[in-house]
């Protein structure tokens, strides 16, 4: 047979395994390595056949010298990677973009198409439309076209193909298509080498390169490694010794079991492993998109933790996070799993299309399951079939059926609550929250039965108080006659028998209803508006807006007397009071008070049927003997609608002057405006933005400084104590009282910090201090004279959170709420009205009651306590019915094909759907995780490798498709793949493996003979030193300082940050803008539970590479740059880590040899050197000399971090070995494991 | 050593090297390896990056002012007379053509025309002049620098998926943005600065949310990503030493770690440690490098009268604006400076009178230091907000006031310098400022005719992720050559 051989210095285009696209020797395991003697003879073509540009660095490298038997030629390995750079984006499966009716993809075309077989042909190959399109150089006729954007093959590459030409172009499926089967172990040469199978894999394969294992790593640096890899913590002193002592044979495999099973490593293990799986999940604690707002999701987290630690089978960890809200009789944490699907980005952005972000949600769980389970880049099949794996556009959506029929609104309200959990959530209680609230209820449920018990002493009281109360408050109530009527928006106004006027005809936008009514009453003060309903409005309410609703904006009054209508005169009302109002907004009665701005009282006639009444008092009595003619207005001039009040009865009553004290001051909602940020909480008091001078509660008015209004704020209630947001300065709560008459109404009031109030623009009261917010810190009583009044309170705060509280005690024998209903004449109280007042009688005057109510309450307050604290965590839940699926065309939310609609359905390549399996996440999970499934497996024990071994047995451990790498060790990964499978998904199993490994145990130098024939270590012919994570240097320096505080779990944590980060990106209502540093323990917690803010990720974590959370990441890459040393150096973290580090080493007996030998030895993991040694004591001693010269600067170096400084140390030489500490927490040998 | 194997590893190291400048490492840049590899790898400043140059670059460095929220173009640069006859009138339904809204105002019953209320007048460019609004009267004097593209659009029309479109090409989250890019395309000129650098103004207007991401190197490595640059202390982060510890201390510790780390490089051989030790050398030079670079005492009074009085104030614009030009002088490739608060929904007369008053004067300070100074040749400036403002007012129109709302079928940006034709208007809208009548310039236009400039071709500056070939243009992009000098 002829031989092929072929030099690839330059050969197939292949994408760097950091994914720089550039031209590199051929893969190690694609080619055989020649010895280097053939080398010189080979040399000539390394040069040949590269394009100009991004390639100048390349010309460095040593030629790896390759040649290739036709027999070893696989189309799998060999060839499909050069057709599917070059030829697949035409020729491939992507019917759109297909040239030529031409795929190269498949041997034999169909359907008139061609394949590559066809336009080889059975003549000879050199007269074939294959191989003249390749080699022609004529540029008309070569392929790839010029203007394609693709390199042509060079000459090695072109050798290859023809090789397999020559072969008749055999085609074989690409090989992570094709389930796992496990292969035999190879036989090796020396068969004491290998520890388990893994290792006779890797000494075949070493041995086929002309290569031997390399040396053992001492025992301490194999310690070390192997802590870093399980626990990402180094080992102690006391470890290493204890380890170093021991001469069991297995004590290494003993030591890898207790790190697996026992506490403390046990936990520390699952932190370890679930750092990764929280990249690969793309978990932060906000939502990522405008105002970024703090989420609720660390449940989920813990969850991770607890799997990890629990080792549980990987079958369930899939199953539970794809679809534990589907599984039967699923339990709290398999719900909980299930938000593994909720962390993605999610935008509260005002002016965001639901639909467009409901698809965008649905693509990215789709792509993520791909990237994450099956090592697949479904994503690219949102837009176009896949260029170059075999799925098409229809497998995406078929795909992202399984994930779009979530209960959930595309775009997400804004809220205050940093900590709300999005929608749909659940909760997440504790067993002794569970058991507190089923005990509460209960207690609950007994206190609320009590309540409603009949308690026959009262019926007689209420029917006394009913009776009495006209004559004790001069109520007399006479009716008004309608005379005429109109709507100036075009309807029509009817008068109806029963006195009333009823609209019809037109239905304006806006409108106002002009009555014109008489009366024969005198001394007036009340009008009662009845809104009646009738049926000739939608659904039989009360408004005339399609949903039955309406909104009343003002009223307005002229009045005169029949006998001199020049003696108009208009009514004021100042006070007023309605039997309901719509609750989600401010849509009080007190709102229609001021005629002329938008808001209004809405009568919520779309939730509840039936009438409304609302009772005006006029500041001025009205009425003339000889009878009175009013002209009243009914304003309908707000953002909503037409929705204007379709039957409407006026009446009037006279009032004692007396009675007005009996009668409750009535308010607006709450607005806030602010916060003001100030330079500091000095200023804080000194800032005045302007609301204070506020008399009117102008909802237009700019205050500036960032555009700030008074808006409304509902969740500030009464009674409530409400957090602001938080960061030094000031914020303003406004609101608009109305007296009825004057009077003393006594305040409790609460805030953090400070407090001021005005009343129409004066000061009223003031409270300078530092406090937590709680209820009643401050009673003062507001004096309001008669009528209209704003009160604006100013929180002033120093620092950290801030809040308000306010609750009003009226006096005793008010009409509070349903009181009002008292006042009614007779006939406008229906029986309804009746008990509801009898209700209210009996909540405000009953003693039976009161003491009945008040248990409830108090339980209520118990169980309201106890639920506010359980934690809450975002999971999935389907909608009852499915979404109907589309192909998008382009991938355009709002373009679906109608005529491509979809069913949930899985790429039939990669398996079977389970035939007895629902349709639905779970089945999903289920085929995942079949044995026919090629990828699932494979994909996971290889991303377990390329956690211990640094690189993956596949490089591109996200992509083992078509484009992906060839494995270095492809009967290897198979064999992990089965081996896994087989052992009931056990990932322990494989890690201990994997750990156990004669491969793991080799020295980490760098062995000459096997870089130059192995640059990358791909081989393993030593172990593959690296550089520790972010999140592992951080935690190690804590840990060998002796700071890290752990504890498995809980909610994030907020440690040191430079100051003003949030605050530079994020927009004012965010509920994120200000980093509030946490204290105590949240300082000191393992980096996997730092907040993670998507808009301004950790930045020292960001530093050394962790990703910004924003998508899925299955792989870091690791940079070294300048700035990581600025934060070893400087980070507060850091300095205070060095300085406990360098006060526990002090604390400890010896002298400074021992004592530097203690330190260097806790970082990293041995003993320094002779050399080492003298050099770390030299610099002990020029700092020492320099701090004992000067000890203010010593009070710099420990002035950083909260950790308390041990009194007992001489204050200059602790910062001496602070700094050296510091030095050595840098050191390369600290930072990497060996 | 053995000799043999010392000539392995320098094989080995120079392979190791070439990929970290590749990939890996070059904030390290074309600067460190040169240092690493000895005065005979030393070159230019203008060698190529990691991808190395695709054509003859006409910019080195580019300023690009973002003026975050989205600005009006019709209250700035993109004159519609004939609207003042139409104030209060409906939008035509032939003009809106029905295209989506924003939540914000699809649920508006009129869509009434506000005209701008702003006196806009002629300023002499190499065409036959260009009318600018009164709110930059300082920006009209550098007229003949600029070159506007009334004609641009975006996919937008919201602020988060818009400003990461302008950024990445993309509006969903993931993306390097353009700066990494560049960082990546053309490496570091400077080794004591990042390639990259992100500065930031807050504005007076309604502001709108900034994100890592928007600096963000995506799937490129993390050293790609913009460093911001912060006003006060710390403007780097990290910069400075704990209290108590001088230049000296710093130098001695420096001293040590070199030493036990070239100490672990002989036990190990692995090249990345030689690599630790330059990048602690670069970080012991930034110390000195950063605050000189901000510290303004060097520039003459003259200078500092050009951009204004807030100069004086860091993190203003004209504190910004100065600080990008020194930025520039030192080799820095890409310079972000994002201007907040141009989001008027309402009140848009009063607050882009405050945005204009803040950036006006500066901007065009900026053009005319960095002409008198040489480097406007070789710099190029892109002024661009991420979308335009609809003609119609949002909320209540009157004579004196109205708002408007996103507006992503047109808008106008500015280029100045860096090989762009200067005092040139290109593509032009309809008479409501509404849509696009002749060349519209797509944001993928735009970042391809902007790495051109830089001698980068936008269909070969790629990166492998997750088997496909990624790029700033995604799969579009046209090099718009009649924006070319």
């Amino acid at each position: 047979m002829r031989r092929l051989r072929v030099a690839l210095a330059a050969a197939a285009r292949r994408p760097y395994k950091d994914g720089r696209v550039n031209v590199r020797p051929l893969q190690l395991p694609a080619v055989r390595l020649l010895r280097p003697l053939l080398a010189p003879c080979l040399l000539s073509l390394a040069a040949c056949g590269e394009p100009a540009g991004p390639s100048a660095q390349d010309a460095a490298q040593p030629p790896a010298v390759v040649a290739i038997q036709p027999a070893d030629l696989r189309y799998d390995r060999d060839i499909r990677p050069l057709l599917s750079e070059h030829c697949f984006q035409c020729h491939g499966q992507d019917a759109n973009k297909r040239q030529g009716k031409l795929r190269l993809d498949v041997a034999v075309g169909q359907d008139g198409m061609r394949g590559a077989r066809d336009v080889l042909g059975s003549g000879p190959v050199d007269q074939s439309e294959l191989w003249c399109r390749l080699s022609s150089p004529d540029p008309e006729v070569h392929m790839p076209p010029a203007d394609s954007g693709k390199a042509r093959l060079d000459e090695a590459q072109t050798a290859l193909v023809r090789a397999w030409m020559d072969q008749g172009a055999p085609y074989e499926p690409h090989w992570s298509f094709v389930p796992p089967v496990r292969p035999p172990v190879p036989a090796v040469a020396d068969a004491a080498w290998p520890a388990n199978a893994v290792d006779a894999f890797i000494a075949e394969r070493l041995a086929r390169a002309g290569l031997r294992p390399g040396p053992d790593a001492d025992r301490a640096t194999l310690l070390r490694r192997v802590f870093l890899d399980l626990t990402g913590l180094p080992p102690t002193p006391e470890e290493l010794d204890a380890f170093l002592a021991d001469a069991r044979p297995d004590a290494y495999e003993a030591w890898v079991d207790r790190l697996l099973t026992e506490e403390p490593y046990r936990s520390r293990h699952a932190e370890r492993m679930a750092a990764p799986w929280l990249d690969a999940a793309r978990y932060a604690d906000t939502c990522g998109i405008h105002t970024d707002a703090g989420r609720s999701l660390w449940p989920w987290r813990d969850w991770v933790l607890a799997a990890f630690r629990d080792q549980m089978p990987f079958d369930r960890f899939v199953t539970e996070q794809l679809a534990g809200d589907l599984l039967p009789d699923a339990t709290q944490a398999q719900r909980v799993a299930s938000g593994f699907n909720r962390n993605h980005v999610t935008t509260d952005e005002g002016g965001a299309i639901a639909d467009e972000y409901l698809v965008e949600y649905a693509v990215e769980r789709t792509s993520v399951t791909g990237s994450v389970f099956l090592g697949l880049t479904l994503g690219c099949a949102r837009c176009h079939d896949h260029k170059f794996d075999p799925f098409t556009q229809k497998d995406f959506y078929s795909l992202y059926a399984f994930f779009d029929s979530l209960e959930e609104p595309g775009l997400y309200s804004q809220e205050s609550d940093p900590t709300r959990a999005f929608e749909p959530f659940m909760e997440v209680p504790t067993t002794e929250q569970s058991a507190r609230v089923a005990e509460l209820q209960e207690f609950l449920q007994g206190a609320r039965q009590v309540l409603d018990a009949p308690a026959p002493e009262d019926d007689a009281h209420h029917a006394d108080f009913v009776a009495a109360l006209p004559g004790e408050l001069g109520l007399r109530w006479s009716a008004l006659v309608p005379q005429s009527a109109r709507s100036t928006g075009g309807g029509t106004l009817t008068a109806q028998t029963d006195g009333s006027l009823l609209a019809s005809g037109t239905n304006p936008d806006q409108d106002e209803h002009e009555l014109v009514l008489r009366t024969d009453g005198t001394g007036l003060r009340l009008l009662l508006l009845e809104a009646l309903p009738d049926p000739s409005l939608p659904e039989g309410r009360v408004g005339r807006a399609p949903n039955g609703n309406a909104v009343l904006s003002g009223i307005t009054v002229q009045a005169a007397p029949l006998d001199d209508p020049a003696a108009s005169r208009p009514l004021r009302f100042s006070w007023a009071w309605a039997d309901h109002e719509q609750a989600d907004g401010d849509f009080g009665i007190t709102g229609a008070l001021r005629a002329g701005d938008a808001t209004g009282w809405a009568v919520d006639a779309h939730r509840r049927a039936d009438g409304r009444v609302a009772l005006f008092l006029a500041d001025e009595p009205f009425g003339w003997p000889g009878g009175t003619e009013l002209r009243v207005t009914l304003e309908y001039r707000t953002p909503y609608a037409q929705h204007a009040l379709g039957r409407v009865r006026l009446s009037a009553a006279a009032l004692d002057e007396a009675a007005l004290a009996r009668l409750p001051v009535a308010a607006s909602g709450w607005y806030r405006v602010g916060p003001f940020p100030s330079a500091g909480p000095a200023e804080a008091y000194e800032l005045a933005a302007g609301p204070e001078a506020d008399t009117l509660l102008d909802l237009a008015r700019n205050f500036g400084a960032g555009n700030q209004y008074w808006t409304f704020e509902p969740e500030l209630v009464d009674g409530r104590p409400r957090g602001l947001p938080p960061g030094t300065g000031v914020a303003y709560v406004g609101r608009r009282l109305y007296a009825p008459s004057a009077r003393s109404l006594p305040l409790s009031l609460g805030s953090d910090d400070g407090l001021l109030l005005f009343l129409d623009g004066v000061k009223v009261f003031e409270n300078r201090i530092d406090r937590s917010l709680a209820p009643d810190q401050d009673a003062f009583t507001l004096e309001l004279p008669a009528g209209a009044h704003v009160l604006v309170a100013k929180v002033v705060n120093t620092g950290g959170e801030a809040g308000f509280y306010h609750r009003a005690t009226p006096p005793e024998g008010e009409l509070l709420g349903d009181l009002g209903l008292a006042l009614l004449p007779d006939a406008a109280r229906d029986s309804d009205r009746a008990a509801r007042l009898q209700e209210a009688w009996r909540q405000s005057f009953s003693p039976v009651h009161r003491e009945r109510s008040a248990r409830v309450k108090e339980l209520e307050g118990q169980l309201a306590d106890v639920q506010r604290a359980v934690p809450r965590t975002m999971v999935m839940r389907e909608l009852p019915e499915p979404r109907a699926t589309f192909v998008l065309r382009r991938g355009q939310y709002d373009q679906p094909d109608p005529d491509r609609p979809v069913t949930r359905e899985v790429p039939a390549l990669l398996g079977p759907f389970p035939a007895d399996a629902p349709r639905d996440r779970l089945g999903l999970a289920r085929w995942l995780l079949q044995p026919e499934n090629p990828l699932v497996a494979r994909v996971a024990v290889n991303r377990l490798w390329e956690q211990v071994f640094g690189t993956g047995l596949v490089a591109t451990s996200e992509d083992f498709g078509q484009q992906g790498e060839w494995p270095s060790h492809p009967e290897l990964l198979d064999w992990l793949a089965v081996e896994l499978r087989e052992s009931g998904w056990d990932l322990s199993h494989v890690l201990r493996l994997l750990v156990t490994s004669h491969t793991y145990r080799q020295d980490s130098r760098r062995r000459q003979q096997a870089v130059a024939a192995d640059p990358d270590n791909r081989l393993l012919a030593f172990f593959p030193r690296r550089r520790l994570t972010a999140e592992q240097i951080r935690d190690q320096a804590l840990y060998v300082g002796g700071l890290l505080v752990e504890q498995l779990g809980g909610p994030s944590v907020r440690p040191y940050q430079p100051q003003g980060l949030w605050e530079e990106v994020a927009m004012p209502q965010s509920n994120t803008r200000v980093y509030l540093q946490g204290e105590g323990k949240d300082l000191w917690r393992r980096s996997l539970y730092t907040f993670w803010k998507r808009a301004s990720p950790p930045p020292s974590l960001m530093t050394f590479d962790a990703p910004t959370r924003e998508t899925c990441t299955v792989r870091r890459i690791t940079t070294n740059t300048p700035l990581q040393a600025l934060v070893l150096w400087n980070d507060e973290q850091f300095v205070e880590a060095s300085r406990a580090l360098a006060a526990r080493t002090l604390q400890q007996p010896g002298d400074d040899g021992v004592r530097l030998a203690q330190l260097f030895r806790r970082c990293t993991g041995r003993l320094p050197t002779a050399d080492e040694g003298a050099e770390l004591a030299r610099a002990l001693a020029d700092l020492r000399a320099r701090y004992d010269a000067e000890p203010d600067a010593a009070e710099g170096v420990l002035a950083l971090g909260a950790a308390p400084v041990p009194m007992d140390l001489p204050r200059p030489e602790l910062a001496a070995w602070t700094l050296l500490g510091n030095a050595v927490l840098s050191l390369d040998a600290t930072l990497s494991r060996n | 050593m053995d000799p043999r194997e010392q000539h392995g590893l320098d094989l080995t190291r120079r392979r190791f090297l070439s990929r970290v400048a590749g990939s890996a490492g070059a904030a390290l840049g074309v600067a460190a390896l040169h240092a690493l590899l000895g005065p005979a790898a030393r070159a230019a400043e203008n060698a190529p990056g990691p991808i190395g140059l695709h054509l003859r670059p006409r910019a080195r460095r580019v300023i690009y002012l973002h003026m975050e929220g989205a600005p009006s173009h019709l209250d700035l640069w993109d004159w519609k007379p004939g609207l003042r006859a139409r104030f209060n009138e409906d939008l035509p339904d032939s003009i809106r053509q029905g295209q989506r809204l924003t939540g914000m105002t699809s649920g508006q019953t009129r869509f009434p025309v506000a005209p701008s209320i702003f006196r806009f007048s002629r300023h002499a460019n190499a065409q036959d002049g260009v009318w600018i609004s009164e709110l930059m009267p300082y920006t009209a004097k550098v007229a003949k620098e600029l070159c506007f593209v009334h004609s641009m659009h975006t996919e937008a029309i919201n602020h988060e998926p818009g400003i990461t479109f302008f950024q990445t090409g993309h509006q969903q989250p993931g993306r390097p943005s353009f700066g990494s890019w560049v960082s990546y395309g053309l490496g570091s000129a400077n080794a004591n600065l990042p390639a990259f650098v992100v500065l930031i103004t807050q504005g007076t207007g309604n502001m709108q949310a900034l994100s890592a991401r928007f600096w963000g190197s995506g799937f490129l490595p993390s050293e790609h990503q913009g460093c911001k640059l912060r006003a006060g202390a710390d403007p780097v982060l990290y910069l400075h030493d704990p209290a108590g510890v001088r230049r000296g201390d710093r130098r001695r510790l420096l001293d040590l770690t070199a030493r036990l780390d070239e100490q672990e490089y002989e036990r190990t051989l692995d090249p990345e440690i030689r690599a630790r030790i330059a990048q602690f050398e670069m970080a012991h030079r930034m110390q000195m490098s950063v605050p000189e670079l901000t510290d303004f005492s060097d520039e003459d009074a003259e200078t500092l009268a050009l951009y204004g009085p807030d100069v004086a104030k860091p993190g203003s614009f004209a504190a910004n604006c100065l600080l990008a030009r020194r930025l520039c002088e030192r080799g820095v490739r890409f310079v972000q400076l994002y201007m907040r608060g141009w989001d008027a929904h309402n009140n848009l007369p009063g607050e882009i009178r405050g945005q204009c008053a803040a950036v006006d004067q500066p901007q065009a300070a900026l053009i005319a230091d960095l002409r008198r100074r040489g480097l406007l040749d070789d710099t190029l400036v892109l002024w661009a907000g991420e979308f335009g403002r609809t003609v119609y007012s949002q909320g209540d129109l009157s004579a004196t006031n109205y708002g408007r709302d996103h507006h992503p079928r047109c808008f106008t940006v500015w280029m100045a310098g860096g090989g762009v034709r200067p005092g040139i208007e290109f593509g032009r809208t309809d008479d409501y400022g509404y849509n696009i009548v002749e060349n519209p310039v797509s944001v993928h236009d735009l970042h391809a005719t902007l790495l051109h400039l830089l001698g980068l071709q936008h269909d070969r500056l790629v990166w492998r992720h997750q088997g496909r070939d990624f790029r700033l243009t995604d799969v579009f992009g046209t090099v718009r050559t009649e924006l070319l000098a």
